[in-house]
Protein backbone atom coordinates (compact mmCIF):
# COMPACT_ATOMS: atom_id res chain seq x y z
CA UNK A 1 0.00 0.00 0.00
CA UNK A 2 1.01 3.40 -0.94
CA UNK A 3 2.27 5.86 1.94
CA UNK A 4 0.76 8.34 0.37
CA UNK A 5 -2.64 10.27 1.38
CA UNK A 6 -5.43 10.17 -1.35
CA UNK A 7 -4.47 12.44 -4.16
CA UNK A 8 -8.41 13.50 -5.41
CA UNK A 9 -8.98 16.37 -6.72
CA UNK A 10 -9.09 15.39 -10.69
CA UNK A 11 -12.04 15.69 -12.65
CA UNK A 12 -14.88 13.09 -12.04
CA UNK A 13 -16.05 14.05 -15.43
CA UNK A 14 -13.47 13.04 -17.96
CA UNK A 15 -14.78 14.77 -20.45
CA UNK A 16 -14.96 18.23 -18.85
CA UNK A 17 -11.88 19.88 -18.58
CA UNK A 18 -12.55 23.18 -17.44
CA UNK A 19 -11.72 24.32 -14.44
CA UNK A 20 -13.26 24.97 -11.33
CA UNK A 21 -13.40 28.59 -11.90
CA UNK A 22 -14.77 28.59 -15.16
CA UNK A 23 -17.68 26.20 -13.95
CA UNK A 24 -18.66 28.62 -11.47
CA UNK A 25 -18.50 31.01 -13.66
CA UNK A 26 -20.96 29.04 -16.15
CA UNK A 27 -22.57 28.60 -13.39
CA UNK A 28 -22.80 32.01 -12.28
CA UNK A 29 -24.56 32.71 -15.75
CA UNK A 30 -27.34 29.92 -15.51
CA UNK A 31 -25.65 27.32 -16.16
CA UNK A 32 -27.46 24.59 -13.78
CA UNK A 33 -25.02 21.46 -15.68
CA UNK A 34 -22.01 23.24 -14.24
CA UNK A 35 -22.66 22.93 -11.03
CA UNK A 36 -23.77 19.38 -11.41
CA UNK A 37 -20.33 19.07 -12.49
CA UNK A 38 -18.73 20.65 -9.76
CA UNK A 39 -20.11 18.37 -7.56
CA UNK A 40 -19.55 15.37 -8.63
CA UNK A 41 -16.23 16.82 -9.23
CA UNK A 42 -15.52 16.98 -5.57
CA UNK A 43 -17.69 14.21 -4.34
CA UNK A 44 -15.15 12.24 -3.15
CA UNK A 45 -12.26 14.72 -2.00
CA UNK A 46 -14.86 16.54 0.43
CA UNK A 47 -16.74 14.00 1.28
CA UNK A 48 -12.99 12.55 2.82
CA UNK A 49 -12.39 15.59 4.50
CA UNK A 50 -15.25 15.70 6.00
CA UNK A 51 -15.71 12.18 7.04
CA UNK A 52 -12.28 12.61 8.45
CA UNK A 53 -13.16 15.77 10.34
CA UNK A 54 -16.09 14.89 11.36
CA UNK A 55 -15.55 10.88 12.00
CA UNK A 56 -18.90 9.98 11.19
CA UNK A 57 -20.12 9.04 7.17
CA UNK A 58 -23.57 9.83 8.30
CA UNK A 59 -22.85 13.72 9.53
CA UNK A 60 -20.12 13.61 6.45
CA UNK A 61 -23.25 13.02 4.03
CA UNK A 62 -24.96 15.71 5.72
CA UNK A 63 -22.18 18.36 5.79
CA UNK A 64 -21.80 17.47 1.94
CA UNK A 65 -25.25 18.69 1.15
CA UNK A 66 -24.73 21.80 3.38
CA UNK A 67 -21.75 22.41 2.11
CA UNK A 68 -22.42 22.92 -1.56
CA UNK A 69 -25.86 24.25 -0.73
CA UNK A 70 -24.07 27.18 0.80
CA UNK A 71 -21.89 27.19 -2.43
CA UNK A 72 -25.28 27.25 -4.48
CA UNK A 73 -26.51 30.44 -2.16
CA UNK A 74 -22.71 32.50 -2.44
CA UNK A 75 -21.61 31.68 -6.08
CA UNK A 76 -23.64 34.81 -7.14
CA UNK A 77 -20.89 36.85 -4.77
CA UNK A 78 -18.07 34.49 -5.37
CA UNK A 79 -14.70 36.18 -7.54
CA UNK A 80 -14.28 33.83 -10.12
CA UNK A 81 -10.59 35.50 -10.16
CA UNK A 82 -10.08 33.34 -7.16
CA UNK A 83 -9.58 30.00 -6.70
CA UNK A 84 -13.12 27.54 -6.27
CA UNK A 85 -11.09 24.58 -3.95
CA UNK A 86 -9.83 26.48 -1.02
CA UNK A 87 -13.31 28.50 -0.88
CA UNK A 88 -14.79 24.98 -1.16
CA UNK A 89 -13.09 23.64 1.78
CA UNK A 90 -13.52 26.76 3.87
CA UNK A 91 -17.06 26.13 3.41
CA UNK A 92 -16.96 22.76 4.31
CA UNK A 93 -14.26 23.64 6.89
CA UNK A 94 -16.66 26.24 9.11
CA UNK A 95 -19.68 23.69 8.05
CA UNK A 96 -17.41 20.68 10.11
CA UNK A 97 -16.43 22.65 13.22
CA UNK A 98 -19.93 24.26 13.62
CA UNK A 99 -21.45 20.82 13.77
CA UNK A 100 -18.62 19.60 16.16
CA UNK A 101 -19.36 22.60 18.44
CA UNK A 102 -23.25 22.38 18.15
CA UNK A 103 -23.02 18.69 19.25
CA UNK A 104 -19.98 18.77 21.66
CA UNK A 105 -17.69 16.64 20.15
CA UNK A 106 -14.78 18.57 20.55
CA UNK A 107 -12.05 16.54 22.84
CA UNK A 108 -11.95 18.13 26.32
CA UNK A 109 -9.54 15.69 28.04
CA UNK A 110 -6.39 16.42 28.52
CA UNK A 111 -5.75 15.00 24.24
CA UNK A 112 -6.98 18.87 23.50
CA UNK A 113 -4.29 19.92 25.83
CA UNK A 114 -0.77 21.66 24.73
CA UNK A 115 1.17 18.86 23.09
CA UNK A 116 4.33 18.29 25.20
CA UNK A 117 3.56 21.44 27.20
CA UNK A 118 3.24 23.80 24.25
CA UNK A 119 0.32 25.41 22.70
CA UNK A 120 -0.22 24.38 19.28
CA UNK A 121 1.90 27.13 18.23
CA UNK A 122 4.37 27.12 20.47
CA UNK A 123 7.88 25.87 21.00
CA UNK A 124 10.00 25.25 17.87
CA UNK A 125 9.08 22.41 15.67
CA UNK A 126 11.47 20.06 16.39
CA UNK A 127 10.81 19.80 20.65
CA UNK A 128 7.28 18.58 19.35
CA UNK A 129 8.79 15.81 18.12
CA UNK A 130 10.05 14.25 21.68
CA UNK A 131 12.75 11.48 21.88
CA UNK A 132 10.89 9.50 24.26
CA UNK A 133 7.96 9.10 21.56
CA UNK A 134 8.42 5.18 20.40
CA UNK A 135 9.09 4.58 17.20
CA UNK A 136 6.29 4.12 14.67
CA UNK A 137 4.79 0.92 13.02
CA UNK A 138 6.13 -0.51 10.17
CA UNK A 139 3.60 -2.53 9.41
CA UNK A 140 0.21 -0.84 9.08
CA UNK A 141 -1.62 -2.93 6.06
CA UNK A 142 -3.88 -4.77 8.50
CA UNK A 143 -7.10 -3.53 8.61
CA UNK A 144 -7.44 -3.11 12.42
CA UNK A 145 -4.48 -1.33 12.77
CA UNK A 146 -5.72 1.33 9.56
CA UNK A 147 -8.90 1.81 11.69
CA UNK A 148 -6.62 2.57 14.79
CA UNK A 149 -5.14 5.26 12.49
CA UNK A 150 -8.79 6.67 11.53
CA UNK A 151 -9.83 6.41 15.28
CA UNK A 152 -6.65 8.23 16.93
CA UNK A 153 -7.04 10.95 13.85
CA UNK A 154 -10.80 11.45 15.19
CA UNK A 155 -9.28 11.83 18.69
CA UNK A 156 -7.13 14.48 17.51
CA UNK A 157 -8.43 17.84 18.83
CA UNK A 158 -10.01 19.69 16.18
CA UNK A 159 -7.89 22.54 15.22
CA UNK A 160 -4.78 20.10 14.85
CA UNK A 161 -6.89 17.70 12.67
CA UNK A 162 -7.94 19.85 10.76
CA UNK A 163 -4.67 21.87 9.80
CA UNK A 164 -3.56 18.05 9.43
CA UNK A 165 -6.29 17.06 6.96
CA UNK A 166 -6.24 20.33 4.85
CA UNK A 167 -1.99 19.81 4.21
CA UNK A 168 -1.12 16.57 4.41
CA UNK A 169 -4.41 14.64 3.23
CA UNK A 170 -5.75 17.30 0.37
CA UNK A 171 -2.39 18.91 -0.23
CA UNK A 172 -3.03 22.85 0.29
CA UNK A 173 -0.36 24.77 -0.07
CA UNK A 174 0.56 26.79 3.52
CA UNK A 175 -0.23 30.35 2.46
CA UNK A 176 -4.15 28.45 0.85
CA UNK A 177 -4.03 27.17 4.73
CA UNK A 178 -3.76 29.79 6.22
CA UNK A 179 -5.94 32.03 4.01
CA UNK A 180 -8.60 29.45 4.58
CA UNK A 181 -8.03 29.06 8.51
CA UNK A 182 -6.76 33.33 8.56
CA UNK A 183 -3.92 32.30 10.59
CA UNK A 184 -0.47 33.50 9.87
CA UNK A 185 1.41 31.99 8.02
CA UNK A 186 4.00 30.48 10.60
CA UNK A 187 1.57 28.67 12.83
CA UNK A 188 0.22 26.39 9.15
CA UNK A 189 3.23 24.86 10.18
CA UNK A 190 3.80 24.28 13.94
CA UNK A 191 -0.08 23.70 14.05
CA UNK A 192 1.32 21.00 11.65
CA UNK A 193 4.27 19.94 13.42
CA UNK A 194 1.90 19.81 16.51
CA UNK A 195 -0.54 17.68 14.99
CA UNK A 196 2.01 14.88 14.27
CA UNK A 197 3.11 15.15 17.54
CA UNK A 198 -0.50 14.84 19.03
CA UNK A 199 -1.12 11.78 17.09
CA UNK A 200 2.10 9.80 18.29
CA UNK A 201 0.96 11.02 21.69
CA UNK A 202 -2.59 9.43 21.20
CA UNK A 203 -1.66 6.71 19.70
CA UNK A 204 0.78 5.82 22.38
CA UNK A 205 -1.88 6.00 24.81
CA UNK A 206 -3.82 3.96 23.17
CA UNK A 207 -1.46 1.56 22.63
CA UNK A 208 0.08 1.60 26.08
CA UNK A 209 -1.87 -2.14 26.73
CA UNK A 210 -1.55 -3.41 23.35
CA UNK A 211 1.62 -4.91 21.11
CA UNK A 212 2.84 -2.09 18.85
CA UNK A 213 1.76 -2.37 15.46
CA UNK A 214 4.95 -2.53 14.26
CA UNK A 215 5.51 -5.85 12.14
CA UNK B 1 15.19 38.13 6.72
CA UNK B 2 11.67 37.27 5.54
CA UNK B 3 8.73 39.50 7.63
CA UNK B 4 6.85 35.95 7.86
CA UNK B 5 4.90 35.56 10.76
CA UNK B 6 6.11 33.87 13.64
CA UNK B 7 3.46 34.76 16.02
CA UNK B 8 1.08 32.76 17.05
CA UNK B 9 -3.07 33.07 17.93
CA UNK B 10 -3.39 36.49 20.05
CA UNK B 11 -3.67 35.70 24.19
CA UNK B 12 -1.68 32.72 23.79
CA UNK B 13 2.03 32.27 25.38
CA UNK B 14 4.66 31.84 22.33
CA UNK B 15 7.76 31.46 22.47
CA UNK B 16 9.96 33.70 19.84
CA UNK B 17 11.82 31.21 16.83
CA UNK B 18 15.38 31.47 16.98
CA UNK B 19 16.92 34.01 14.08
CA UNK B 20 18.81 30.57 12.94
CA UNK B 21 15.50 28.84 13.14
CA UNK B 22 13.50 31.81 11.29
CA UNK B 23 16.01 31.03 8.78
CA UNK B 24 16.17 27.68 7.48
CA UNK B 25 11.70 28.22 8.35
CA UNK B 26 11.53 30.98 5.33
CA UNK B 27 13.21 29.04 3.77
CA UNK B 28 11.59 26.41 3.81
CA UNK B 29 8.13 28.02 3.32
CA UNK B 30 9.53 30.06 0.65
CA UNK B 31 9.93 27.05 -1.44
CA UNK B 32 7.05 25.33 -0.62
CA UNK B 33 4.79 28.43 -1.78
CA UNK B 34 6.46 28.55 -4.97
CA UNK B 35 4.99 25.36 -5.65
CA UNK B 36 1.20 25.14 -6.35
CA UNK B 37 0.73 22.41 -4.04
CA UNK B 38 2.91 21.09 -1.01
CA UNK B 39 4.65 18.37 -1.91
CA UNK B 40 3.53 14.98 -1.29
CA UNK B 41 6.46 13.87 0.51
CA UNK B 42 5.97 14.42 4.22
CA UNK B 43 9.72 15.46 5.05
CA UNK B 44 8.74 18.64 2.77
CA UNK B 45 6.01 18.60 4.26
CA UNK B 46 7.20 19.01 8.16
CA UNK B 47 10.42 20.45 6.89
CA UNK B 48 12.72 17.73 9.01
CA UNK B 49 15.97 16.55 7.97
CA UNK B 50 15.01 12.62 7.33
CA UNK B 51 18.64 11.45 8.51
CA UNK B 52 18.56 12.63 11.75
CA UNK B 53 16.73 10.25 14.68
CA UNK B 54 13.59 12.81 14.94
CA UNK B 55 13.22 13.03 11.44
CA UNK B 56 13.07 9.42 11.15
CA UNK B 57 10.66 9.58 13.27
CA UNK B 58 8.16 12.27 12.32
CA UNK B 59 8.51 11.27 8.70
CA UNK B 60 7.66 7.34 10.10
CA UNK B 61 3.94 8.94 12.27
CA UNK B 62 3.50 10.75 9.05
CA UNK B 63 3.25 7.55 6.94
CA UNK B 64 1.33 6.39 9.58
CA UNK B 65 -1.04 9.27 9.46
CA UNK B 66 -1.32 8.81 5.82
CA UNK B 67 -2.54 5.07 6.13
CA UNK B 68 -6.10 6.52 7.88
CA UNK B 69 -8.49 4.51 5.74
CA UNK B 70 -12.06 6.07 4.44
CA UNK B 71 -15.37 5.88 3.59
CA UNK B 72 -16.97 6.07 0.00
CA UNK B 73 -19.22 8.62 -0.32
CA UNK B 74 -22.97 7.22 -1.09
CA UNK B 75 -23.62 6.63 -4.89
CA UNK B 76 -26.50 8.81 -4.70
CA UNK B 77 -24.48 12.04 -2.98
CA UNK B 78 -24.20 13.84 -6.27
CA UNK B 79 -27.63 13.59 -7.11
CA UNK B 80 -29.07 14.37 -3.06
CA UNK B 81 -26.97 17.21 -3.39
CA UNK B 82 -27.95 18.28 -6.75
CA UNK B 83 -31.85 17.90 -5.17
CA UNK B 84 -31.25 20.12 -2.49
CA UNK B 85 -29.90 22.36 -4.49
CA UNK B 86 -32.50 22.70 -7.32
CA UNK B 87 -34.74 22.74 -4.25
CA UNK B 88 -33.29 26.07 -3.19
CA UNK B 89 -32.77 27.37 -6.18
CA UNK B 90 -36.88 27.39 -6.72
CA UNK B 91 -37.34 28.86 -3.14
CA UNK B 92 -35.18 31.93 -4.12
CA UNK B 93 -36.23 32.09 -7.01
CA UNK B 94 -40.15 32.21 -5.64
CA UNK B 95 -39.03 34.72 -2.44
CA UNK B 96 -36.53 36.73 -4.51
CA UNK B 97 -39.30 40.20 -5.04
CA UNK B 98 -39.35 40.25 -1.70
CA UNK B 99 -35.37 39.57 -0.73
CA UNK B 100 -34.97 42.43 -3.43
CA UNK B 101 -36.49 45.27 -1.98
CA UNK B 102 -34.61 44.13 1.76
CA UNK B 103 -31.29 44.09 0.08
CA UNK B 104 -31.95 47.03 -2.29
CA UNK B 105 -28.55 49.22 -2.93
CA UNK B 106 -28.19 51.35 0.04
CA UNK B 107 -26.83 54.11 -2.51
CA UNK B 108 -29.26 56.35 -4.37
CA UNK B 109 -30.33 56.19 -7.64
CA UNK B 110 -30.24 59.75 -9.85
CA UNK B 111 -33.85 59.94 -9.80
CA UNK B 112 -34.52 59.98 -6.28
CA UNK B 113 -31.56 62.27 -5.58
CA UNK B 114 -32.86 64.69 -7.32
CA UNK B 115 -36.50 64.33 -5.97
CA UNK B 116 -35.25 64.90 -2.84
CA UNK B 117 -33.01 67.66 -3.80
CA UNK B 118 -36.32 69.15 -5.46
CA UNK B 119 -38.06 68.67 -2.34
CA UNK B 120 -35.40 70.79 -0.39
CA UNK B 121 -35.58 73.19 -2.89
CA UNK B 122 -39.14 73.84 -2.58
CA UNK B 123 -39.47 73.93 0.80
CA UNK B 124 -36.36 76.00 1.14
CA UNK B 125 -38.59 78.65 -0.98
CA UNK B 126 -41.70 77.91 1.07
CA UNK B 127 -39.98 78.47 4.57
CA UNK B 128 -37.63 81.21 3.59
CA UNK B 129 -39.93 83.97 3.95
CA UNK B 130 -41.10 82.71 7.44
CA UNK B 131 -37.71 81.96 8.55
CA UNK B 132 -36.12 85.76 7.06
CA UNK B 133 -39.41 88.22 8.35
CA UNK B 134 -38.04 91.35 9.87
CA UNK B 135 -38.60 91.90 13.29
CA UNK B 136 -40.95 94.57 12.61
CA UNK B 137 -42.76 91.82 10.47
CA UNK B 138 -42.97 90.01 13.74
CA UNK B 139 -44.02 92.52 15.68
CA UNK B 140 -47.12 93.63 13.47
CA UNK B 141 -47.61 89.40 13.48
CA UNK B 142 -48.00 89.43 17.36
CA UNK B 143 -49.76 92.57 17.49
CA UNK B 144 -52.25 91.00 15.18
CA UNK B 145 -52.65 87.65 16.83
CA UNK B 146 -54.86 88.94 19.87
CA UNK B 147 -54.66 91.47 22.51
CA UNK B 148 -54.53 94.28 20.13
CA UNK B 149 -58.54 95.93 20.25
CA UNK B 150 -57.93 98.29 17.44
CA UNK B 151 -56.85 95.65 15.21
CA UNK B 152 -59.82 93.29 16.34
CA UNK B 153 -62.39 96.43 15.77
CA UNK B 154 -61.12 97.15 11.91
CA UNK B 155 -61.37 93.52 11.13
CA UNK B 156 -64.89 93.12 13.02
CA UNK B 157 -65.38 96.75 10.67
CA UNK B 158 -64.81 94.89 7.44
CA UNK B 159 -66.59 91.84 8.08
CA UNK B 160 -69.18 94.21 8.67
CA UNK B 161 -69.39 95.44 5.14
CA UNK B 162 -68.84 92.74 3.51
CA UNK B 163 -71.99 91.01 5.40
CA UNK B 164 -73.69 94.04 4.74
CA UNK B 165 -72.79 93.55 1.09
CA UNK B 166 -73.80 90.52 0.49
CA UNK B 167 -77.47 91.29 1.81
CA UNK B 168 -78.60 92.52 -1.16
CA UNK B 169 -79.44 90.97 -4.29
CA UNK B 170 -78.82 92.29 -7.38
CA UNK B 171 -79.98 94.16 -9.19
CA UNK B 172 -82.11 95.51 -6.84
CA UNK B 173 -79.44 97.45 -5.17
CA UNK B 174 -81.38 100.34 -5.95
CA UNK B 175 -83.77 100.56 -3.93
CA UNK B 176 -82.58 97.94 -1.85
CA UNK B 177 -84.66 95.15 -1.12
CA UNK B 178 -83.59 93.43 2.24
CA UNK B 179 -83.33 90.00 1.83
CA UNK B 180 -85.59 88.31 4.19
CA UNK B 181 -86.53 84.64 4.22
CA UNK B 182 -89.56 85.15 2.09
CA UNK B 183 -87.31 85.54 -1.16
CA UNK B 184 -86.98 81.35 -0.80
CA UNK B 185 -90.83 81.62 -0.46
CA UNK B 186 -90.34 79.32 2.82
CA UNK B 187 -90.54 81.12 5.34
CA UNK B 188 -89.48 77.57 7.93
CA UNK B 189 -86.31 77.18 5.91
CA UNK B 190 -84.64 80.36 5.44
CA UNK B 191 -82.20 81.17 2.91
CA UNK B 192 -78.46 81.41 4.15
CA UNK B 193 -79.03 85.16 3.46
CA UNK B 194 -81.28 85.79 5.87
CA UNK B 195 -80.63 89.59 7.38
CA UNK B 196 -80.08 89.63 10.95
CA UNK B 197 -81.74 92.61 12.68
CA UNK B 198 -78.49 93.96 13.46
CA UNK B 199 -77.77 94.33 10.00
CA UNK B 200 -80.34 96.49 9.18
CA UNK B 201 -78.09 99.63 8.78
CA UNK B 202 -78.36 100.36 4.94
CA UNK B 203 -78.35 103.87 4.62
CA UNK B 204 -75.15 103.47 2.43
CA UNK B 205 -77.43 101.97 -0.13
CA UNK B 206 -80.58 103.43 0.12
CA UNK B 207 -81.10 106.39 -1.88
CA UNK B 208 -80.97 109.78 -0.17
CA UNK B 209 -84.59 111.76 -0.26
CA UNK B 210 -84.48 115.55 -0.40
CA UNK B 211 -85.54 115.62 3.09
CA UNK B 212 -82.66 113.38 4.38
CA UNK B 213 -84.21 110.56 4.82
CA UNK B 214 -83.75 107.32 2.95
CA UNK B 215 -86.27 104.82 1.15
CA UNK B 216 -86.70 101.11 2.18
CA UNK B 217 -88.90 98.65 1.01
CA UNK B 218 -89.20 95.41 3.44
CA UNK B 219 -90.32 92.52 1.70
CA UNK B 220 -92.00 90.06 4.33
CA UNK B 221 -93.81 87.10 4.11
CA UNK B 222 -97.10 86.95 3.91
CA UNK B 223 -98.69 86.65 7.27
CA UNK B 224 -101.53 84.20 6.38
CA UNK B 225 -99.18 82.10 4.43
CA UNK B 226 -97.14 82.23 7.10
CA UNK B 227 -98.64 82.12 10.48
CA UNK B 228 -95.21 82.46 12.22
CA UNK B 229 -93.74 85.12 10.76
CA UNK B 230 -96.07 87.92 11.62
CA UNK B 231 -96.11 91.86 11.33
CA UNK B 232 -97.50 93.39 14.30
CA UNK B 233 -97.01 97.12 16.05
CA UNK B 234 -97.67 98.81 12.50
CA UNK B 235 -99.52 101.92 13.29
CA UNK B 236 -99.82 105.25 12.18
CA UNK B 237 -98.13 107.72 14.14
CA UNK B 238 -95.07 108.68 15.91
CA UNK B 239 -92.83 106.62 17.25
CA UNK B 240 -94.49 103.27 16.23
CA UNK B 241 -92.24 100.48 15.44
CA UNK B 242 -92.43 98.04 12.90
CA UNK B 243 -92.10 94.14 14.51
CA UNK B 244 -91.15 91.12 12.06
CA UNK B 245 -91.43 88.00 14.71
CA UNK B 246 -89.16 85.49 12.75
CA UNK B 247 -89.24 81.72 13.29
CA UNK B 248 -86.72 81.27 14.93
CA UNK B 249 -87.29 83.91 17.96
CA UNK B 250 -85.74 86.73 16.17
CA UNK B 251 -87.82 89.63 16.08
CA UNK B 252 -86.88 92.88 14.02
CA UNK B 253 -88.60 95.95 15.39
CA UNK B 254 -87.86 98.67 13.14
CA UNK B 255 -88.45 102.21 14.77
CA UNK B 256 -90.59 104.47 12.69
CA UNK B 257 -90.40 108.31 12.34
CA UNK B 258 -92.91 110.15 12.80
CA UNK B 259 -93.71 111.52 9.43
CA UNK B 260 -93.15 107.96 8.04
CA UNK B 261 -94.76 107.12 5.13
CA UNK B 262 -96.06 103.32 5.76
CA UNK B 263 -98.06 101.25 3.89
CA UNK B 264 -98.64 97.89 3.20
CA UNK B 265 -98.78 96.88 -0.30
CA UNK B 266 -102.36 96.39 -2.10
CA UNK B 267 -101.07 93.66 -4.37
CA UNK B 268 -99.15 91.54 -2.74
CA UNK B 269 -95.76 90.43 -4.77
CA UNK B 270 -94.94 87.13 -5.59
CA UNK B 271 -96.20 83.70 -5.67
CA UNK B 272 -95.78 83.38 -1.82
CA UNK B 273 -97.61 86.78 -1.14
CA UNK B 274 -95.04 89.23 -0.23
CA UNK B 275 -96.42 92.11 1.66
CA UNK B 276 -94.27 94.77 0.41
CA UNK B 277 -93.39 97.87 2.94
CA UNK B 278 -92.83 101.18 1.75
CA UNK B 279 -91.73 103.77 3.97
CA UNK B 280 -88.61 106.22 4.11
CA UNK B 281 -86.95 106.12 7.73
CA UNK B 282 -84.24 108.03 9.18
CA UNK B 283 -80.98 105.73 9.48
CA UNK B 284 -79.86 104.12 12.34
CA UNK B 285 -83.26 103.93 14.10
CA UNK B 286 -83.29 100.22 13.89
CA UNK B 287 -83.18 97.86 16.63
CA UNK B 288 -83.26 93.94 17.35
CA UNK B 289 -84.74 92.84 20.70
CA UNK B 290 -84.79 88.60 20.81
Amino acid sequence: MSSTPNNPGTPATPNNDQTDEALVHRYQSGDVHAFETLVARYQVELFHFLARFTGNRTTADDLFQETFLQVHISAENFDTERRFRPWLFTIAANKARDHLRRNHRRQTSSLSAPVNGYGDEGGEFVDLMQADLEQPPEEVERREVQEMVRETVRLMPEHLREILLLAYFHQFAYKEVADMLQIPLGTVKSRLHAAVAAFAELWKQRTKDAPPPIG
Amino acid sequence: MSTHDHTHDAGKSRKPLSADEAAVLDGVIARLSANDRVPADPAKLLDVDPSCEQGKRALGWMKVIGHCPCDTPAVDLAKRTMARVNESRLRQKFTRPATGWRTRSASWTWAEFGAVAAMLVIGFVLLWPVVHRTPQDTARLAGGAGGNSLNMAGQSMGTYGNSLTSLFKSPWNTPPTLSTPADSFNAYNPSPTEPRAGLLRIEPFNPLQPDGRRLLTIAVPDAANSPDYGLSGLQQGAGQYLNIQRPDGMRLRIQLPADAHVRWSDNPAGPGGIWIIRGTFPAANQTDNK
